[in-house]
């Protein structure tokens, strides 16, 4: 028992050591939230290069830069990415949250393509012949016909998307961004002791997790009533 | 398709420029590794230590605000060899090798390699009681490079390094991942005080007494190119050593550190 209060003392409550906790859980949520927007934006970019490219033949010079970037991005690990991000292309900068973002995002961005393009794959061909016949371009189609319809398809996809970016975030440390991992580092760098600031963050790690989940669950459902 | 295609130039546009704030010009930007009493460590939620006073004292000198990052220790050198940080001050030891990529101040302290196990381990005591063991070790430091020297020299024979992002981190494994620590003087010192008598903590040396390694002076690192910058950090450093002032935060942030880690 007095094992416990201890821990519990010289983690959370000695010097106001929660307040990092918090902060990290801040960088974590920040980091996870806004490379998974760049992620919709960039993987929608590509869905449709794609997507067009296959039907038409057009686009050919976009279609390959998607193809290298999705080889280059799927072949590669994240952390190997992120370095190369922070130590070679913006060297110029440290601002290690912001790299992180557009580091995370960019990779993202690969994965949420395919979901994108299956969303897009899953709408009847038939809607697009339709738009067509109907006298819109193909830009016009894709965009007001095929689009909406296929967002709505991937929406809780993109939302598990977020869930795994949430915890993938947790290598970001290696940056010098305090996130919820390097809070914890943090602490035990003073404390050496291991046991409650790890438990901790898994335990905060999977509530977050646990949350969005239900909420990604509910929304299947809701989306999946809509259509009858 | 324009639209669209003007529209990503936008955003790229937008973002170098937000990345680019981290580029200004009135600031001294200063890489450490948080993890190292009395140097630099965490207390109250800030970054302090013997290494953040004297790059306080060079900011004030040069007016210029003071930024301090705390990343991982070894990738500090490499990124004052790039420009990213302006200055690297981490308890780094001054070595050829690392003098081949950046410039060295003068040095400011001095330090010996020691050793901590548990409390009740007696039968590692010296130099040859460390072959064949595990051994815990901060990445990248010259305990690092030491040890890592001593194993390829067959000196310690089938021992192996286990490395952890800070000696603190390696001495919570002492008796289930490693069986010795072994890390800085005073940073040894600070942890043994904090671990309620769990461990302790004693210089390296040979089997037969004599210095097992040799005296490590620590410096503060900025790009080769940057003299201008690398003369006011002697100037200052010079005047903190001999005023006293280097020796007096030693004293005050080991103290510090050690009162609140219990």
């Amino acid at each position: 028992m007095n094992f416990i209060i201890e821990g519990f003392e010289k983690t959370f409550i000695r010097e106001d050591r929660y307040k990092m906790f918090l902060e990290g859980i801040g960088n974590t949520l920040m980091v996870a939230l806004f490379a998974t927007l760049i992620g919709v934006f960039i993987g929608a970019l590509i869905a449709i290069v794609k997507t067009i490219h296959k039907q038409s033949n057009k686009l050919k010079i976009l279609n390959a830069i998607a193809e290298i970037y999705t080889t280059i991005i799927r072949g590669t690990p994240v952390v190997v990415q992120l370095l190369i991000m922070y130590n070679i292309v913006f060297v110029w900068s440290d601002n290690a949250v912001l790299i992180g973002i557009i580091g995370f995002g960019i990779n993202s961005g690969a994965y949420v393509a395919e979901i994108i393009r299956a969303g897009i794959n899953a709408v009847d061909i038939g809607q697009t012949e339709a738009g067509r016949s109907l006298g819109l371009s193909q830009g016009q189609t894709m965009r007001s016909i095929v689009l909406p319809q296929a967002i709505k398809n991937v929406l809780p996809a993109i939302g598990n998307e977020f869930i795994s970016l949430l915890k993938e975030t947790s290598v970001i440390g290696f940056l010098g961004v305090i996130d919820l991992t390097k809070a914890a580092e943090r602490v035990i760098s003073r404390t050496a002791d291991v046991y409650f600031p790890y438990i901790t963050i898994a335990l905060i790690y999977l509530a977050f997790v646990y949350i969005l989940n239900y909420f990604v669950k509910k929304l299947e459902k809701r989306l999946a009533k809509s259509d009858h | 398709m324009k639209k669209i295609l003007s529209l990503v130039l936008a955003l790229a546009l937008i973002i170098c420029c937000f990345a680019g704030c981290g580029a200004k010009k009135d600031t001294l930007t200063v890489y450490t590794e948080a993890g190292f009493a009395p140097y630099e460590f965490v207390y109250n939620n800030e970054i302090v230590g013997v290494d953040i006073e004297i790059v306080k004292a060079v900011a004030e000198k040069l007016g210029k605000e003071l930024v301090v990052k705390d990343v991982k220790f070894d990738t500090i050198v490499g990124a004052v060899k790039s420009g990213k940080a302006d200055i690297g001050a981490a308890g780094i030891t001054i070595n050829d090798e690392r003098k081949e990529e950046v410039a060295f101040s003068i040095p400011y302290s001095s330090t010996e390699q020691y050793v901590i196990v548990k409390a009740d381990n007696n039968t590692i005591v010296n130099l040859d009681n460390l072959k064949g063991i595990k051994i815990g070790i901060q990445n990248g430091t010259t305990s690092d490079f030491m040890i890592d020297g001593l194993i390829k020299d067959n000196t310690l024979a089938g021992s192996t390094i286990v490395p952890y992002d800070a000696p603190a981190l390696a001495a919570a494994a002492l008796g289930s991942k490693v069986e010795a620590v072994v890390t800085d003087k005073l940073t040894a010192q600070i942890i043994v005080d904090g671990s309620n008598g769990a461990y302790k903590t004693f210089k390296l040396v040979k089997a037969d007494g004599s210095d097992a390694a040799e005296v490590e002076e620590y410096g503060i690192c900025v790009s080769k190119e940057n003299t201008e910058l690398l003369k006011t950090i002697n100037e200052v450093l010079q005047g903190l050593l001999d005023d006293g002032s280097v020796a007096k935060w030693e004293k005050e942030f080991n103290d510090k550190a050690a009162t609140v880690t219990e």
